[in-house]
């Protein structure tokens, strides 16, 4: 099985700070200086755990994505009044008329 | 009064068609306890007192018109990521803490359709993930049995409040064993359906390829009858198949006679617990005597199931979580100036460690440089776990496997070691991987008094024969089993 470089070193070593980092980052999530440690060390054990896949000879095996393979499931397109925007609003942290609000985006 | 506490949906609803009790009656009384009892293990964390009571007062009109059935009047529980108009569904999150409903599952849409009274929702682990319930953002559930253990995760809520009697049933959710490793740890039967055969629309998704909603109860014929009423297909879940569904209560009284049971030899390693080794055994052994023959079979890719879990649920929950951004619902960090930050800060504080953990896992293991080797791979070892069931129901009915490796854990003892919690998924997260059904029955004690489960888990849609073979066993295993019940 062919494995590239920089992922053989990476399974070697575990995770590393910096991944930690880009990965927060990419998760919209903030991993406080402090906690970066213990999700390096955490993350590491667990991928450790998985590099065992490697041994398996998956040549020639189809991915599964799905357990039950029931096909694309198809509905007309029709237009329907299923939830009641207000109701919905409800649930929105700061509701202006009709809108959803968030942070000024544009300057 | 009868005594309403610890008695099977199946005879409650036969003491309420004879008008022996009525179903207020029993709401009443449940409530009560739970108002007495909960707070010793906190198994819910809200009441529906008020609908609760409206519910059954209807079913009682209905009672009294001459209606009838197997769940009319008689009361569950439901797990707290399953929606109920108008209710709140907090998923044992910070994140969606003050989330009403918009609209309910159909699961609870079918429940009440048959006449059902909901009491409540049960705790759980924070978006399901977790072992042990002590992730919840509402505190720990704690296992009635002995309360510095864990009851299980992630349904422990739903497991420890019909454990305590303070409801004959209730709804799970089952995404690597969520249902049945709780179900064993409690002592209750816990039932995870074939993918696809329950709909979920309505249940906050975890991992799309795995979740299902099941069945928690006292008996095998009660998780029958609530899969009964809320099987189906629905169009409002494209992952639902549209296949008839049979009558669960004709398997009930088959017998095991002619069944081919089979024990994978890989769940049965070296330095597995003896007591439950035994207690598998021990189970084995009295569906043979039941008229079951017994084989051994091989699942070879089995120990892989953790390692792909590993992979496929996190990238999963990474992309279903990818939602909660304070945008339209749920939490909102309130001190952000951008709404860059505002996602950010909104998640950070939103979700717990565990969440967080899952949610940095799947996105490194789909990240560019990774997927083909975690992501792409896990999914193809996945067909070979999938080719291993196939295989081994080609020679039987069912296998038979513990539940979980150990009984009930204490509090704290796995939280601080990620890996050491997730093997304790080893034998029921395969089933969630080949989206086969399976069932945790009692079936013993440990020398602590801890309770024990099997698991016997059958062939896609073939929940008739897990019925068949779990209440074979339910009638000739020790009837100790069914009688001693946890005292608070």
């Amino acid at each position: 099985m062919a494995l590239q470089k920089g992922v053989a070193q990476t399974l070697v070593s575990g995770i590393t700070q910096e991944e930690v980092h880009k990965i927060a980052r990419l998760a919209n999530l903030k991993i406080p200086v402090e906690a970066v440690g213990n999700m390096v060390e955490t993350l590491s054990d667990v991928l450790s755990h998985i590099t065992a896949l490697r041994e398996v000879d998956t040549e020639n095996v189809k991915p599964t994505s799905h357990p039950i393979t029931s096909g694309n499931v198809f509905r007309a397109d029709e237009v329907k009044e299923i939830f009641d925007r207000d109701k919905i609003l409800k649930n929105a942290p700061t509701p202006d008329g009709n809108y959803f609000s968030v942070p000024r985006v544009i300057e | 009064m009868p005594d309403l506490t610890y008695q099977p949906i199946a005879v409650l609803s036969k003491k309420l068609a004879s008008g022996e009790v009525s179903s207020k009656d029993i709401t009443l009384h449940l409530l009560d306890r739970i108002e007495r009892l909960n707070p010793a293990i906190n198994a819910f964390i809200r009441m529906e007192k008020e609908s609760a009571v409206r519910d059954a007062e209807e079913a009682d009109k209905k009672i009294a018109s001459g209606k009838s059935g197997p769940l009319l009047g008689v009361p569950i529980a439901v797990k707290d990521l399953i929606a109920i108009e108008n209710g709140v569904t907090t998923c044992g999150s910070r994140m969606l803490e003050n989330f009403v409903s918009p609209y309910s599952a159909k699961v609870v849409e079918k429940l009440r359709k048959a006449g059902a009274v909901i009491l409540g929702k049960t705790n759980m682990d924070e978006f399901a993930m977790g072992s042990s319930n002590e992730t919840s953002r509402f505190g720990p559930c704690l296992n009635p049995w002995n309360t510095e253990t864990v009851p299980g995760g992630s349904s422990g809520g739903s497991a420890a409040a019909v454990a305590a009697g303070l409801c004959p049933a209730a709804l799970g959710s089952d995404t690597g064993g969520s249902i049945r490793q709780p179900a064993s740890f409690c002592g209750i039967v816990g039932l995870k359906p074939t993918y696809g055969r329950v709909s979920r629309f309505g249940l906050v998704a975890f991992a799309s390829s795995l979740d299902q909603i099941g069945p928690m109860g006292l008996t095998v014929e009660d998780t029958a009858i609530i899969l009964q009423a809320i099987a189906g297909h629905d169009p409002m879940d494209s992952t639902s198949v549209d296949i008839p569904v049979p009558d669960y209560s004709e398997s009930l009284n088959e017998g095991a006679r002619g069944m081919v049971v089979g024990l994978p030899k890989e769940y049965y390693v070296k330095g597995m617990d003896e007591e439950v080794r035994a207690i598998v055994l021990n189970a084995a052994d009295a569906l043979e005597k039941a008229g079951a023959k017994i084989e051994e079979v091989s699942l070879p890719y089995t120990e892989y199931a953790v390692p792909v879990y590993y992979v496929i649920a996190p990238a999963e929950a990474s992309s279903n979580l990818s939602r909660y951004d304070g945008v339209k619902y749920g939490y909102r960090s309130d001190h952000s100036a951008t709404l860059e930050e505002m996602y950010a800060n909104t998640r950070t504080e939103g979700f717990g460690a565990e969440v967080k953990r899952r949610i940095m896992l799947g996105t490194y293991v789909l990240s560019a440089g990774y997927y083909d080797d975690y992501y792409l791979k896990a999914q193809k070892v996945r067909t070979l776990i999938i080719n291993d069931f196939k295989d081994a129901f080609k020679k039987c009915d069912v296998l038979l496997t513990p539940a979980a490796p150990t009984p009930a854990f204490k509090l704290g003892e796995k939280t601080d070691n990620p890996l050491k919690m997730y093997l304790n998924d080893i034998f029921t997260i395969n089933v969630n991987l080949a989206g086969v059904p399976a069932i945790s029955v009692p079936a013993g004690f440990s020398s602590a008094g801890m309770p024990v489960g099997v698991q016997m888990i059958a062939d896609n849609f073939n929940e008739p024969a897990l019925f068949r073979a779990a209440a074979a066993f339910e009638k000739t295993r020790d009837p100790e089993i069914s009688q001693k019940h946890p005292s608070l």
